[in-house]
């Protein structure tokens, strides 16, 4: 078993210039898919600290800061990396077939 | 040095910049302004009075440059600038108007942002307890207020706004409500620069490192190039090091020129091409095939036809208001009291050299690399690179802000800064010994004297 089932294309990777992001909506997962020099992250758009959207947020290379209480979070990892210091959000691993930017949701 | 004859060198004349490219009317001498003789006291480099001295008479009373405004495109869009102990954050409105505030919550201190860029959707929101400021600094609310009582939520104000304003797309702060306009204490530097059109070129590079040095003894090594020939090797191979004209003018500002392009007299065999002017070269896309017939001496005319070729080719269409001397050479400025500049026509290189928060015996150096952005992704020739360079395969265009690198490490910065990393923190042990007397200046030094007197005027004010 390849396993390939359970990426869903999410975003077309030559609509998101490197250091942009986009929000999609897919199989009920809010995602911000990141291109960050090139490769290709998912998080969910859902700041840990209160429950807040992150897709007005600025993203500086891998680091994304919540519009609202400026937490950070790195898209690669999902890991809070400062203040206000909180828990990981989800991230999803990605992969690049063609121009789909594809992402494995479970 | 070196054995070669020098012309004696008339120290009000001082060296003017070698003809080897058209200089253009700003390339003139500047009227000499004479400092005097004295040996430059090094107690004001490692007493911690001074420099407490310094941030209440000087640090509070200027402008400094706090970020670029490309950085914050849109309303909302917010940068955070630390100077010495202080923190602000700029914004920019709705109104697209950038201003500038303490980065402190006035309910109890928190810094309202942490990191180096944001984006506040409506507006800024203190994590701490969670009272809300709009991005004119006006208090929106208070969480709870009902649980304070009325004469002390009487008290509950926004946040307190610093002066803000612009020129080139630089951003400058100051914490003194009677600091003079801008325009004023930026003197000539708007005459001089605007043709370079800062404006339009975008970060390309961000580098923070802490250095074991006065803030002064660090900005000292960027204010002259009489050290070039023992720290940097590499970099006499095609740039002057000894033909430099430094230039005084008023307000604190100073520059020095430093022809770049040629194999300067010193090198081992000038007629020479060497290598460092063909990776030049070859670095603005020119054909050392088409320049053959060029000594070393005369290579400066290959790399400004290869670069007013690549400005045609990128559409800068400035670069016609530019000399042969703005294209090609290292234009380099600095303005009162802690930024130099070095400008290669399509780059302008920032260096800020900021008090520590707290240790008189650290600053915090800041680079930032700004180019010009081109149609055809013209690969800017990083800092960081020089000496090892790497290009990215997919170009540039400016969008993507990279960012801010807090080096670790003198490497961290790239070869050449590194250098100069190494340099300067057992400088300032030196600096610091009850053996040493005081800097004996040359007057390639003497842009050292220069910003030191307009410091002394804010000092003794």
């Amino acid at each position: 078993m390849s396993g390939d089932a359970r990426f869903l294309r999410a975003a077309s990777a030559t609509a998101i210039m490197p250091g942009a992001f986009e929000h999609v909506a897919i199989a009920g997962h809010d995602l911000l898919i990141c291109n960050v020099g090139g490769a290709f992250y998912a998080i969910e758009n859902r700041c840990s600290h209160q429950k807040k959207p992150l897709d007005q947020g600025r993203l500086v290379r891998e680091g994304i800061v919540c519009p609202f209480h400026g937490a950070t979070f790195d898209v690669r990892t999902g890991a809070s990396t400062g203040f206000p210091k909180c828990r990981s959000i989800r991230h999803f691993i990605t992969r690049v077939v063609g121009d789909d930017v594809e992402v494995a949701l479970t | 040095m070196l054995g070669l004859e020098r012309p004696e060198v008339d120290y009000r004349e001082g060296v003017r910049m070698t003809p080897r490219v058209e200089a253009g009317p700003l390339a003139e001498k500047a009227p000499y302004i004479d400092h005097g003789t004295a040996i430059v006291d090094p107690r004001r480099y490692r007493d911690p009075a001074e420099a407490a001295r310094e941030w209440e008479k000087m640090w509070t009373k200027v402008w400094t440059l706090a970020g670029f405004a490309s950085d914050i495109p849109h309303a909302g869009d917010w940068f955070k600038y630390d100077l010495g102990p202080e923190s602000f954050v700029v914004v920019r409105g709705e109104d697209d108007k950038i201003r500038a505030f303490y980065n402190v919550c006035p309910h109890r201190g928190n810094r309202i942002v942490r990191s180096d860029f944001g984006t506040a959707t409506d507006c800024f929101t203190c994590a701490f307890h969670g009272w809300r400021f709009g991005h004119d600094g006006g208090l929106l609310s208070v969480k709870d207020p009902e649980t304070f009582r009325p004469e002390v939520l009487a008290h509950a104000t926004g946040l307190t706004e610093v002066r803000c304003d612009m020129w080139a797309g630089l951003v400058f702060v100051s914490m003194d409500p009677d600091v003079v306009d801008l325009r004023t204490f930026l003197g000539i530097l708007p005459e001089h620069l605007d043709a370079f059109h800062f404006e339009k070129m975008r970060v390309s590079e961000d580098i923070v490192y802490t250095y074991d040095a006065n803030w002064k003894t660090t900005y000292d090594a960027f204010m002259e190039f009489y050290h070039a020939d023992m720290i940097h090797p590499e970099l006499g191979e095609a740039m002057e090091t000894y033909y430099n004209q430094y230039d005084l003018y008023p307000l604190g500002i100073s520059r020095m020129l430093l022809p770049f392009g040629y194999a300067p007299d010193k090198t081992a065999d000038p007629s020479v091409v060497n290598e460092a002017l063909v990776q030049t070269l070859v670095r603005y896309e020119g054909d050392p095939e088409e320049w053959k017939h060029l000594t070393g001496e005369e290579y400066a005319e290959a790399i400004l036809e290869a670069k007013r070729r690549l400005a045609d080719r990128e559409g800068w269409d400035h670069f016609k208001d530019l000399s042969d001397s703005q294209v090609v050479g290292d234009w380099n400025y600095s303005f009162f009291p802690n930024v130099t500049i070095n400008i290669f026509g399509e780059m302008a290189y920032f260096q800020i050299f900021r008090p520590h928060a707290t240790d008189p015996m650290k600053c915090v150096w800041r680079s930032v690399q700004l180019n010009l952005v081109g149609r055809n992704g013209f690969q800017p020739v990083l800092a960081t690179g020089l000496g090892n360079e790497q290009d990215d395969p997919n170009g540039w265009d400016g969008t993507v802000r990279p960012p801010i690198v807090y080096a670790q490490t003198p490497e961290d910065t790239g070869f050449i800064l590194a250098q100069d990393a190494y340099l300067v923190p057992p400088v300032q042990e030196g600096v610091n010994s009850r053996s040493f007397k005081g800097f004996i200046l040359s007057e390639q030094e003497i842009r050292i004297r220069h910003y030191l007197a307009e410091l002394d005027r804010y000092l003794n004010a």
